[in-house]
């Protein structure tokens, strides 16, 4: 039962990237993490149902193993997929990458190449448009509010996380 | 699944990350990652490695769970560590985007414009820090004022080309 259960967990991964493959390539329009979120919540049903299947199949099990099994699929596999959400995101937003893609095109570039042609004020820009995409900023008149918290929230734990490492703080 | 599994592998993770933030305050070293990777990764893997050989060697050593749920541990400290190392990045170079967030709620009700935010992040080296980071990283190197994709460097973002191209979309980053 156990090697059924992590089979199926360690090949978790590929599930979400065919779920997620398949809603990318069909739908261009939404905001990119937003696919990128529902493939992965569609992703539980399929993977829970065969992590289901294979606890279940288990005739002699004890019900304390049958939660303890159902607790470490819901873990395991959610920690794979929030995993998976950040690798995606890394190639969408994250400015490393983008530094890296720039390189790789051209082959070498200098620092002021660089910010030739990625420009900080655009850095900025297309944070700005992905926030209002996704629903957390609004703009009106030129000025932008919050509309949901919920990224706000983020930038305090991970501050709070930054100052437990003893990072210098912002 | 034994209970066990699930107590002995959260407490793996934790002793991970409690040796992390001990060893991040003390002395934070330059390339963060390959650091991460040893004590999130590398380390346990050869401790499991050891108890199991241990194990087949039958010398005396009280098991707190049994050999073949080693497997089930390890994944879940897998997992767990895995989750970590993606979130490391965002408290190590502060995202733009979190930023923003702090940023527009101090202005709130009035709200801020672009060009005020912008303001905010004047000289914040917005890539000449991360220049810095795939530098100590051993991504790019600099030779007479140029930067070139080390081979894990290119490994690394062909990695990224490759998935994107699988989902339809074009490779970008920013």
């Amino acid at each position: 039962m156990a090697t059924t259960l992590l089979t199926i967990l360690m090949l978790s991964p590929l599930i979400i990237l065919g779920s997620h493959l398949i809603f990318s390539r069909f739908n261009q329009k939404s905001p990119p993490q937003i696919i990128a979120i529902f493939s992965i919540l569609l992703s539980y049903l399929p993977v829970g149902a065969l992590c289901g299947y294979a606890l279940w199949r288990n005739s002699t099990i004890k019900s304390t193993d049958l939660i303890s099994g159902a607790i470490y699929f819901f873990v395991v596999f959610s920690a794979l997929a929030y995993a998976y959400f950040h690798l995606f995101n890394m190639g969408e937003t994250a400015r490393r990458i983008r530094l890296l893609a720039e390189i790789r095109k051209v082959g070498s570039l200098t620092a002021q190449e660089l910010s030739t042609i990625y420009k900080e004020s655009e850095i900025v820009e297309l944070r700005l448009q992905r926030l209002v995409d996704m629903k957390q900023l609004t703009l009106d008149n030129g000025y932008y509010t919050i509309k949901r918290k919920i990224l706000y929230y983020v930038a305090k734990i991970i501050l709070a996380w930054r100052y437990l490492l003893g990072f210098d703080p912002l | 699944m034994n209970p066990l599994i699930l107590l002995t592998g959260f407490l793996t993770f934790l002793f991970c990350l409690i040796f992390h933030i001990f060893f991040w305050r003390i002395r934070r070293p330059k390339n963060d990652i390959f650091a991460l990777f040893l004590i999130f990764f590398k380390f346990p893997l050869l401790f499991f490695a050891g108890y199991f050989i241990w194990n087949l060697l039958n010398l005396p050593v009280p098991l707190v769970v049994p050999i073949n749920e080693i497997t089930a541990i390890f994944i879940l400290h897998v997992s767990l560590s895995s989750a970590y190392i993606q979130t490391y990045p965002a408290a190590q170079a502060i995202s733009p985007t979190l930023e923003i967030m702090l940023i527009v709620l101090k202005y709130m009700p009035q709200g801020i414009s672009q060009s005020d935010i912008l303001q905010n992040f004047h000289k914040k080296k917005l890539t000449s820090s991360r220049l810095e980071d795939l530098l100590n990283t051993k991504l790019i190197r600099q030779e007479q004022g140029f930067f070139t994709l080390t081979p894990i460097g290119k490994c690394f973002i062909n990695f990224f080309v490759l998935h994107r191209n699988l989902l339809g979309l074009k490779y970008k980053g920013g």
